[in-house]
């Protein structure tokens, strides 16, 4: 099935309140879904998400002195918590983060003295007598603009930003450096990480994902390629290339391999709601930190470990570079994350039970409930499951996103967005 | 060369030349400002930074022109001289199934023996860092990775070898003039220590090099050596023109070394290549950073042998002249004579001769 690359999707975030869903694709494209009011009326139709606005958030750029096209991609997405009727967010490509504001119109003035219903002016020695123009409901228009350019501040490529809990910086992550914006001032930014050695070829570690504690404004994580992840503190020092918590697990000798760096690499790393655990996505597993303990996480979690005996042909054709993401549900009990096949998989940290789905059109009919899927490694196959040998790699679950206090998620397959709903009884 | 300087003219490489490559600008002609319109694009992809020439290539006529993988589009309009790249297109397919073919025998056998595991991943390794090299833009990411990887066989290599008292010599070609992708041995240079074909030939060209117990730690070449530096140091040229808009003083910003240090190789188009460095690092931008600092050898990656790598990366290791079958066998000869000499550490020449050639008829293609 042919589709454009542009269509791809690259990034999914629900708003604070879950009320809209945005997702980037590759094209720079931003497409809002808003969820329905629910009616009394239609009981089953629970809110659904339908297209709420569209617009095109970032261009291909080509950087002249560098010779380089910048890509076009939506590598991220953060709404800003809703302070007056309209939404605000933020959308980072390699380079460039923007923040949009998307409001609606749905009222117009009609009535004007100087002007007719089509724009065209009156002759003002025809007109009579004056009214006061009224506003009359119109059809809903959303728009969306451009508010704010964070621009030329990135050397490297951006893989992350984060909305601080004061809601006035938020902070932007590339491969070396991370920087510290005021949303009002656009022409500066202040860099609080930087990882860059003085000689690049001392270079063994980049930055891989960033975030902002969910309460503390002072404090924020990263994740690096080597598998460590540092909590810093702004108020310890203006440039914080000091950590205060250093998080890493100790080498599993029985698991080394050729490719145990590689593996390692954090493709992600989220605080929990409540801001007491950070989670991390590498390649094989989803692990769980308590903030309190730096020398191991307190959960950790196989995703897909039959992959661990395909590493040489996964690095051969790239896919163990692949970067998934993670979420948390709303209560933190339970984390999800995207894997081959169309698969994704959710945890329950509670129970320590696990699911497999599926995101495909085959299996999602409206309504229909998602069955869970196994991958069976070798040896008799059962029905219903699906060999090793079997999974299509080109089909991954990269980026998923949990509403924040209901059981709804989002999952870009590729080109696709599926939304799942917990079925009510 | 008629440097065209201030414009910090290493933007734009559109035109392979024996300047092009590694950061370097090729002087006034360079078209730093692209063409309107449709050309913006165009020029990007010719304007990709291609490895400077650094051995003639003797290959056979007729391979054809190169797409090299990886890079996205029509990229690389190679010219003849540039041996990296070339005949890429025909054995595009080939090579893919090849790769396909080694690493699902690397994760599938039980029985490869554990230096020739290593070697291909070293392989793949330093195939990847060279395609990368030939990109505008390699993924840093992805280019530390595989740094890191290669630094970590090439230390296990390094350890393992200092456990050997013997000098085992490797086959790998001596340090001539003219690269050795090619070279006059020919065979046998996928294979790691403990393959010699003329063991007596071998020791003796590396006699001269002085004592050192593995040749694999020598640096016959170090063209692939100095990839992953380059890689590095290409990145660091390429992205931060531009530092930060608010600074923390980086205090690192040294002027560059006097050329002087840095032109240290024994290839004529190396020194050439080091020469270019040398003459672009002092029209480096004074506020950036830490750009081409430091081209003297480095002593991270001295000791990684890379003369097997230097020619054809993207193809499968690549060909001499002479039959497949040929080198085959020679290689299989070989063995009985490294036995001897070997330690236990070489257990690749016990192997599963079969499963060996198996291995080796993917390696050789034929």
């Amino acid at each position: 099935m042919a589709f454009p690359d542009s269509d791809i999707i690259s990034t999914v975030e629900f708003n604070h309140t879950g009320e809209l869903l945005a997702t980037g694709d590759k094209g720079g494209r931003v497409v809002i879904f808003q969820r329905e009011q629910e009616s009394k009326n239609q009981p089953h139709r629970r809110g659904e998400y339908n297209v709420y606005s569209t617009f095109q958030s970032h261009e291909p750029e080509f950087d002249y002195l560098k010779s380089l096209e910048i890509e076009e991609k939506i590598n991220k997405i953060r709404w800003l918590p809703q302070q007056n009727a309209a939404y605000f967010l933020l959308s980072t490509n390699d380079k460039t983060v923007k923040l949009w504001k998307v409001s609606e119109r749905d009222k117009r003035p009609e009535g004007y003295n100087l002007k007719d219903e089509d724009g065209r002016l009156r002759d003002p020695s025809m007109i009579t007598m004056l009214r006061v123009p009224v506003l009359r409901p119109m059809d809903l228009m959303v728009e969306a603009t451009p508010r704010r350019v964070f621009a030329n501040a990135h050397t490297y490529h951006i893989n992350s930003i984060s909305v601080n809990s004061d809601y006035e910086t938020y902070m932007s992550a590339d491969d070396l450096r991370i920087n510290l914006w005021n949303f009002e001032i656009t022409n500066q930014s202040f860099n609080i990480v930087d990882i860059k050695p003085a000689n690049m070829e001392e270079l063994t570690e980049v930055i891989t994902a960033a975030e902002f504690h969910p309460h503390h404004c002072n404090t924020f994580v990263y994740s690096s390629s080597k598998g460590t992840i540092r909590l810093c503190d702004m108020r310890a020092s203006a440039l914080c290339d000091r950590h205060s918590k250093f998080f890493e697990e100790p080498e599993d000798p029985s698991n080394r391999s050729f490719f145990s760096e590689i593996i390692s690499s954090i493709s992600d790393v989220k605080f929990s709601h409540s801001g007491r655990y950070i989670m991390t996505r590498d390649y094989l597993t989803v692990k769980v930190w308590d903030l309190n303990m730096e020398n191991r996480p307190i959960e950790t979690y196989q995703v897909h470990d039959y992959l661990r005996s395909k590493l040489c042909s996964l690095y051969e054709n790239d896919c163990i570079f692949d970067k998934f993401e993670c979420v948390w549900n709303g209560s933190d009990s339970v984390i999800m994350t995207g894997s081959y096949n169309n698969f994704f998989r959710m945890f329950d940290r509670n129970t320590k039970r696990d699911v497999t789905l599926e995101a495909s059109r085959e299996n999602s009919k409206p309504r229909a409930i998602l069955k869970p899927r196994k991958v069976c490694v070798g040896g008799k196959r059962r029905k219903d499951e699906i060999s090793v040998d079997s999974l299509d790699f080109s089909k991954k679950i990269l980026h998923t996103a949990w509403h924040p206090s209901e059981n709804i998620i989002a999952v870009a397959a590729t080109n696709n967005l599926y939304i799942f709903q917990d079925k009510v009884n | 060369m008629g440097a065209g300087p201030a414009a910090g003219g290493r933007g734009a490489r559109s035109s392979p030349s024996p300047w092009a490559g590694r950061g370097v600008a090729c002087g006034g002609e360079e078209l730093r400002w692209p063409g309107p319109g449709g050309g913006g694009s165009r020029l990007l992809l010719e304007g990709v930074r291609v490895p400077a020439p650094l051995r003639e290539p003797a290959r056979p006529a007729g391979e054809g022109r190169a797409a090299c993988e990886g890079a996205g589009g029509p990229l690389a309009r190679s010219s003849s001289r540039f041996m990296l790249g070339r005949g890429l297109k025909r054995k595009l397919s080939d090579y893919e199934e090849n790769m396909a073919g080694l690493s699902s025998a690397f994760d599938s056998s039980r029985n490869l023996p554990y230096p020739l595991k290593r070697q291909l991943v070293l392989n793949m390794c330093l195939t990847k860092l060279q395609t990368y090299k030939m990109l505008v833009e390699p993924n840093l990411h992805r280019s530390v990775l595989i740094a890191n990887t290669v630094r970590q066989i090439q230390e296990e290599m390094r350890q393992e070898s200092s456990q050997q008292p013997i000098n085992v010599c490797n086959g790998i070609a001596p340090n001539p003039p003219s690269y050795p992708g090619i070279d006059s041995s020919g065979i046998s240079l996928h294979l790691p220590s403990g393959s010699s074909q003329q063991e007596s030939n071998c020791c003796n060209s590396w006699s001269a090099e002085g004592p050192i117990e593995n040749s694999l730690l020598m640096v016959s070449d170090d063209d692939m050596s100095s990839a992953i530096s380059s890689i590095l140091k290409d990145l660091d040229f390429m992205e931060d023109i531009s530092p930060p808009t608010s600074l923390v003083p980086a205090g690192d910003d040294e002027p560059p070394k006097s050329p002087e240090n840095t032109c240290l190789k024994l290839e004529d188009d190396r020194q050439d290549l080091k020469g270019a460095e040398c003459v672009f690092g002092s029209f480096e931008i004074s506020n950036s950073t830490s750009y081409l600092k430091d081209l003297a050898i480095d002593d991270i990656f001295e000791d990684i042998d890379t003369s097997m790598y230097d020619s054809d990366f993207c193809s499968p290791p690549l060909m001499a002249p002479r039959p497949p079958s040929a080198a085959t066998e020679e290689t299989l000869k070989t063995f009985p004579s490294c036995n001897s000499s070997s330690t236990n550490n070489i257990p690749i020449c016990r192997t599963d001769l079969s499963e060996l050639d198996h291995i080796m008829e993917i390696l050789v293609g034929s």
